[in-house]
């Protein structure tokens, strides 16, 4: 059985409790959000944890479960939802309970809080990323616009955006913004030189990768108002080179399920970033068809990774 | 240059930083969250060219992160709070997340050992409860309590393992830079185990309680904010070695 834990509205979410039932796999979805909130009792002896999980009614051991798809965001969203849910700290919530088996049971989760966590800072994550082949923009993050200014000299087009977890839109630093850089004084704030490129989500799972690539004029494709430039999303195949980096990377931070964010310049270079610990996929298997709710769906319930051949690539 | 990271009361790292100066570790730069504010200028610099980070303390002032062999990291909370008095309210709680993600950067980017590397989960390590703790302590080999968590109810129920009425002791050890152990004379099982648990944890100065009754020892819990002084001179010497010979945190 699949555990989904997460807010029944949640489209991600919706798209793997049908993947599981196109598989024949039950699924078991707790919505963190909802009114009646599950019991969870905990048990750790000898460095193994196990209990049970009380919903509607039904009692299930947490053994039975082969994965978990933890779909409640990430960073300071999961954390406050857990503060959110324990209105009293002392006495633990089931969220916090399900969020610690997460943590250390031997079950396939995607994807567990503490690896999850590591694009809570991006500039951190960043860190993490260069040292694994890929090229990072130039990146400052600083409360002297002076340094903003002379970044900008450099660089001729830059853009800011948020940091933490906490989504923003990325917007190129104009005119206008420029005669508000006083603002950053109390907020060191990030700005990133602009690459131009044809974005690229690249989406691992199990040594899978589902790549779309998706071509417009707008500074952030995610985030468009009326009037804003057209959107073409469609699916890629990588080079096996960089498919292999980008599974690698995922491999490195811990993350079964990936979104990584990839920018290939006209000139063939690759700059990353970030890697979404916790990504809304069903934004891009909506556009393009790609297969990554059951992939999903398939590792939770036990399926092996991608097949090697003889030479160890994958086929 | 070397820096000490930690709130203005923590008379332990205060006591560490002054030992440590005088252990010929000079400069030893004290930096505390009262001092990490809107008034300093801050940058911090990643690219495919490489990490920096720096901060203007005063105008005459200033920590380069290339300045830096080696930092003691016992902050215990984000300075974000020093930064928010002037934002506007309504953005406070972005501000604070983008600050910590900020502050969590910054550090990680300095080079030379730090004890301990700050993490999404903790600035100054990963931080975790009673209960994670317990199960990691029992994956390394220690002997532990059983314990249980439910929906509503206490915290952690532990039972204790020694008989009713046994003359049971507490001590108090530090491991540094996942190999040196200190503080307690510990059985070689136990020091060993100690040392994994660093290592499981990812956590290069890692204090740990045990319990014993002379015979059996027993896990009593785990912290990344051990007591420096406890550890007296021993302390002081192993610390200056890690941080001298520049690796291995």
């Amino acid at each position: 059985m699949i555990l989904l834990l997460g807010s029944v509205a949640d489209s991600a979410l919706a798209l793997v409790r049908s993947a599981s039932d196109s598989i024949e796999r039950a699924c078991l979805v707790v919505d963190v959000a909802g009114r009646d909130q599950p019991n969870v009792y905990l048990e750790g002896r000898d460095g193994e944890v196990s209990g049970a999980l009380e919903v509607a009614g039904q009692s299930f051991s947490l053994d039975q479960f082969s994965g978990v798809y933890l779909r409640v965001g990430s960073g300071s969203q999961a954390r406050d939802l857990i503060h959110t849910m324990n209105s009293d700290p002392a006495r633990p919530s089931a969220f916090s309970l399900l969020m610690l088996w997460c943590e250390l049971a031997p079950v396939r989760v995607v994807t567990r809080p503490s690896t999850g966590a590591s694009n809570f800072s991006k500039p951190y994550q960043a860190q993490v990323i260069r040292t694994h082949g890929f090229t990072v923009p130039d990146t400052l993050i600083t409360n002297d616009p002076a340094l903003v200014r002379d970044f900008y000299r450099h660089h001729k087009r830059i853009v800011y955006k948020s940091i933490s977890s906490r989504r923003s839109v990325v917007r190129e630093l104009d005119t206008d913004a420029i005669s508000r850089l006083d603002r950053i004084l109390w907020c060191p704030t990030q700005f990133q030189q602009l690459v131009v490129g044809v974005d690229v989500r690249v989406h691992t799972i199990n040594g899978e990768c589902f790549a779309a690539a998706v071509q417009t004029e707008a500074v952030d494709y995610r985030y468009l108002s009326s009037g804003a430039p057209a959107v073409n999303m469609y699916e890629v195949e990588l080079q096996e080179e960089l498919a292999d980096r980008c599974i690698q990377l995922a491999d490195a931070l811990a993350l079964p399920f990936a979104g990584i964010d990839l920018k290939i310049t006209p000139e063939g270079e690759v700059y990353c970033f970030e890697v979404n610990t916790s990504p809304a996929f069903s934004y891009y298997e909506d556009r393009t068809g790609q297969p990554i709710s059951y992939a999903l769906a398939r590792y939770l319930a036990g399926a092996s990774g991608a097949m090697l051949d003889s030479t160890g690539g994958r086929r | 240059m070397w820096l000490m990271l930690c709130e203005a009361d923590d008379r332990s790292a205060l006591w560490m930083r002054e030992q440590l100066e005088s252990h010929g570790l000079h400069p030893f730069e004290l930096l505390t969250p009262e001092r990490m504010g809107p008034s300093q200028r801050w940058a911090h610099r990643v690219s495919a060219g490489g990490v920096s980070a720096a901060v203007d303390l005063t105008s005459k002032r200033q920590i380069q992160s290339h300045q830096i062999r080696g930092t003691i990291n016992r902050l215990r909370y984000s300075p974000s709070y020093n930064f928010m008095a002037r934002g506007a309210v309504a953005d406070r709680a972005y501000a604070s997340d983008e600050l910590t993600a900020f502050f969590i950067s910054f550090l990680a980017s300095l080079p030379g050992p730090i004890l301990n590397r700050p993490t999404a989960r903790g600035l100054a390590g990963p931080q975790r409860d009673a209960f994670e703790w317990t199960t990691l302590a029992a994956r390394v080999q220690m002997k532990t309590v059983a314990c249980h968590q439910s929906t509503g109810r206490s915290p952690l129920d532990t039972v204790s393992p020694f008989p009713k009425g046994a003359s049971v002791t507490r001590v108090a050890v530090v491991v540094v830079s996942y190999r040196h152990l200190v503080g307690y004379d510990v059985p070689s099982e136990i020091s060993r185990a100690c040392r994994d648990l660093a290592v499981l944890s990812d956590t290069a100065l890692l204090g740990i309680s045990l319990q014993t009754d002379g015979s059996d020892w027993v896990f009593d819990g785990a912290t990344i904010w051990p007591d420096l002084r406890a550890g007296g001179r021993e302390l002081v010497d192993v610390m200056a070695e890690v941080l001298l010979s520049g690796g291995g945190a």
